[in-house]
């Protein structure tokens, strides 16, 4: 399995667990990378179509109440496949992480 | 509606129109929650400085994908797993390739891999109306003659030419795979490609057999 672009795998991560509309997603990637990935539109509904085209993500039937939320928003939420990438994703990059501990590059994390 | 929100509907409009229809809305609803968090001048010029970048990003983007004439570029596109062929299919082209070769063709037409499909996949008969159902599609298929054009075949599948419309059914079989969650393209895939194809004699004797795309779509796989 090819590695995730950032954007696709913070989605992911945003998403699973619990369905998110776009702004709220485009917010917690924000917060997540201290304002370093910031999506904007285009690349936010942009992944979101592409991931929602490979059954990564589905986008979910279920409204909130009119009166607590805009009806124009759409809510997404991960399918069973998506958060099998996102799984696989994570395990990579820890892979990644422990061999630059190997080699000295970062330390062990400290011990409680 | 603040000025700037109009201003970006206007931008929004640059955008392809099949894209457009399914995300303006949606891009506009978020512009508009990102404008209401920014409350200060400066907030709202480093708003407009990510969202100008975010579009002169995206806006091709969208064109390029809608020129390569793929799911939305998902065959490209970094990040996504490929849609690999299922076995079934794999020998369905091999089976293809030989009633090719039977009907002296030195190309893989529809009527080809719908052959190779029905060869392949038993639980296709019961779709299309039987054993007697597909030797009539045999029979017909064997008294018709075209003359196609070729293309080249997905190395993934094998070397033998492809013509149009059987090249378009296994690129929207790669397509419809995903679309319903599935991890790999199927024989039904690939007959959903092939229906897809209305001018040819395969997807006209499969209507005519009674199979339609929701009926393929909602069949157990």
């Amino acid at each position: 399995m090819e590695p995730l672009t950032p954007a696709v795998f913070h989605i992911l991560l945003s998403i699973v667990d619990g369905e998110k509309h776009g702004y709220a997603i485009m917010q917690e990637v924000e917060e997540r990378t201290g304002g370093a990935l910031v999506m904007g539109p285009g690349t936010l509904y942009g992944t979101l179509k592409r991931l929602l085209e490979a059954g990564l993500v589905e986008e979910s039937g279920e409204r909130p109440d009119p009166a607590l939320d805009d009806q124009r928003r759409r809510y997404y939420r991960v399918t069973r496949q998506g958060r099998r990438a996102a799984i696989h994703e994570a395990e990579r990059l820890e892979a990644l992480v422990r061999a630059a501990r190997a080699k000295s590059l970062l330390r062990h994390p400290q011990r409680a | 509606m603040r000025l700037s929100e109009r201003i970006y509907r206007m931008l929004l409009k640059a955008y392809p129109e099949p894209y457009r229809r399914e995300y303006e809305e949606p891009m506009a609803q978020l512009f508009s929650d990102q404008l209401r968090a920014a409350d200060t001048r400066r907030k709202l010029a480093a708003l407009w400085l990510s969202t100008l970048a975010d579009f002169l990003r995206t806006m091709p983007a969208r064109y390029a994908e809608k020129s390569r004439h793929s799911l939305y570029g998902l065959e490209n596109a970094q990040g996504y797993q490929r849609v690999p062929w299922s076995s079934s299919v794999k020998k369905s082209v091999f089976f293809a390739r030989y009633e090719a070769g039977s009907f002296a063709r030195k190309m893989i037409t529809t009527e080809d891999l719908l052959m190779g499909l029905l060869r392949e996949d038993r639980r296709l008969h019961e779709l299309v109306g039987g054993a007697a159902a597909v030797e009539q599609i045999r029979h017909e298929i064997q008294s018709h003659e075209a003359t196609r054009r070729c293309r080249p075949l997905p190395q993934d599948l094998c070397d033998v030419p492809l013509n149009a419309a059987a090249s378009s059914a296994i690129q929207l079989a790669k397509e419809e795979a995903p679309r319903f969650g599935a991890v790999e393209a199927t024989p039904r895939h690939l007959l959903a490609g092939i229906l897809q194809q209305e001018q040819t004699l395969a997807a006209q004797l499969l209507r005519r057999a009674g199979v339609n795309l929701e009926r393929l779509r909602s069949a157990k796989p």
